[in-house]
């Protein structure tokens, strides 16, 4: 038996401490695109950016580790894993975990910073220290952090988003309207409901950036965080159901026997919530690991955790969420509380669908067990009143 | 057993208080881990075995010398 895993993020460290866990101890290889080894990637945009390089490294994986040689293809016929310098892995079982690259947006100039990978965030600290003003393209949670960092360097910071709130995409508008305070009271100028028509760099390395409405601006640096799409382009003429990610069961087998995907790159089906959904969470990962290590491994059959959590850092304060949040659910805002604390509870049709509180670790976190029997609205709203008591 | 965290890359799920609320609390405020007894008491080794193996930020480690 032999695991090969494609990516050397997240998944591939999380995949591998799974199998070990297990007591498997035959080969993995784990096959990287980039030079490095797995690093931090939810701090790329936080400590990482505003110079903390702490706790960038996860850990070196118990497995043949190669780096900076991509995979391009997989011969599902011969069980190998085909990588860019010609090199093929046979495996047993091969995982797929690529995860996830910077969308990039047609009108804003390659030029633009993205923030996806351990280079990308090295480059814009790199410009970032020359001080001057940022302009950020997008508003969702990648670009909030790098607002929040870069004005606690000390830069003046513009955010443009399309949507009426910063964050309005993932959570919709009440949390929105809480993080766009947030960052207007740091300083922060924000223009919503606004489209960048163009940003382009001009010959003196400023840059100028057009707004559908004719507003013209300017900037020294300019950082796109127009979000993410799967990395699934390598995959594409292949044997693999495809569909905004690798699409898999509930198990996290893909369409072709003894492959498996997980993180960002793959597309599960929720029984729970009888569709696939494609989580873009640190966390989810190494939940994500477990099942397909119980599957490979035949050591267990405990499904996914169905409770998906991701957290977000802006100005040293926590967000967190806890289920499916969306943005077109009924939100209930239980408390806006002096000290900046924020609970919000979101419904659909009178069911709980997710949680999302900003100074509100515990109280979030410790409903997690709750969600899970998918509670109603007036059960969350009943468990929290007898929980403050 | 013994039971260390390295708070500093703790992400705040909270996954080591739902399986193990004796031993492991958390920051009201950011949700980080608080380890309320290094040394496990009695009784609760399967359920700290069983939050290190499912921390999502891999920040739980056992050590099993002495008991
Ligand atoms: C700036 C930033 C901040 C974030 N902050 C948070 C946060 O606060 N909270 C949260 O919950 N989540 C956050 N996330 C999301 C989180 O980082 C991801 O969900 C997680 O990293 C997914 O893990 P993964 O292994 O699927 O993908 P990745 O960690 O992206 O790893 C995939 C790896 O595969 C490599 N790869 C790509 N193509 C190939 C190929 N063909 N062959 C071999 N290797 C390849 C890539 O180079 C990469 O190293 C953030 C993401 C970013 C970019």
């Amino acid at each position: 038996m032999s695991v090969v895993i494609a990516g050397g993020g997240a998944g591939g460290l999380r995949m591998t401490e799974a199998l070990r866990q297990r007591g498997y101890t035959g080969p993995v290889t784990v096959v990287g695109a980039e030079a490095h080894l797995p690093y931090n990637r939810p701090g790329l945009s936080k400590e990482l950016l505003r110079g903390d390089e702490d706790g960038i490294w996860l850990g070196e994986p118990d497995a043949d580790v190669v780096l900076a040689d991509p995979a391009t293809a997989v011969d599902t016929d011969r069980n190998e894993l085909l990588l860019n310098s010609g090199r093929r892995i046979a495996y047993t079982d091969l995982v797929l975990a690529t995860g996830a690259e910077a969308r990039r947006l047609p009108m804003v100039a390659a030029e633009a910073h993205r923030i996806r990978g351990l280079d990308d965030a090295v480059a814009l600290r790199e410009d970032l220290r020359k001080g001057g003003h940022l302009l950020v393209i997008g508003g969702g949670f990648v670009g909030c952090e790098v607002a929040s960092t870069a004005r606690t360097m000390g830069l003046g910071v513009t955010v443009v988003e399309v949507l009426d709130h910063l964050a309005e995409g993932a959570l919709g508008p009440a949390v929105g309207a809480y993080l766009s305070d947030l960052h207007r009271s740091h300083g922060v100028r924000l223009l919503c409901g606004r489209t960048v028509v163009s940003a382009n760099r001009l010959t003196d390395g400023t840059w100028l950036v057009a707004l559908a409405d004719g507003t013209e601006l300017t900037a020294d640096h300019v950082v796109e965080g127009s979000g993410s799409i799967p990395a699934t382009g390598w995959l594409e003429g292949g044997p693999f159901t495809l569909d905004s990610g690798v699409v898999c069961d509930d198990r996290g087998r893909t369409n072709i026997p003894h492959v498996y995907a997980l993180g960002d790159v793959a597309r599960w089906w929720h029984p729970a919530h009888a569709r696939h959904l494609r989580m873009e969470h640190w966390t989810s990962v190494t939940d994500q690991a477990a099942v397909v290590a119980d599957t490979i491994l035949g050591t267990g059959d405990r499904p996914l955790e169905p409770v998906p959590y991701f957290w977000s850092d802006q100005y040293g304060v926590r967000l967190q969420a806890i289920g499916l949040p969306g943005r077109d659910d009924e939100v209930t805002v239980l408390r806006n509380g002096t000290r900046g604390s924020l609970l919000g509870c979101y419904s659909r049709d009178g069911r709980l669908t997710g949680v999302v509180g900003v100074r509100e670790g515990k109280a979030v976190a410790r409903l997690r067990l709750f969600m899970r029997d998918a509670p109603t609205l007036a059960d969350a709203l009943a468990h929290l009143s007898t929980k403050e008591k | 057993m013994r039971v260390r965290v390295d708070a500093g890359k703790c992400v705040g799920a909270g996954s080591c208080a739902l399986v193990a609320p004796d031993v492991f609390d958390q920051d009201d405020d950011d949700g980080t881990v608080i380890l309320l007894h290094e040394a496990v008491p009695a009784g609760h080794e399967d359920q700290v075995r069983e939050a290190a193996a499912i921390c999502p930020a891999g920040v739980i480690a056992l050590n099993h010398t002495g008991g």
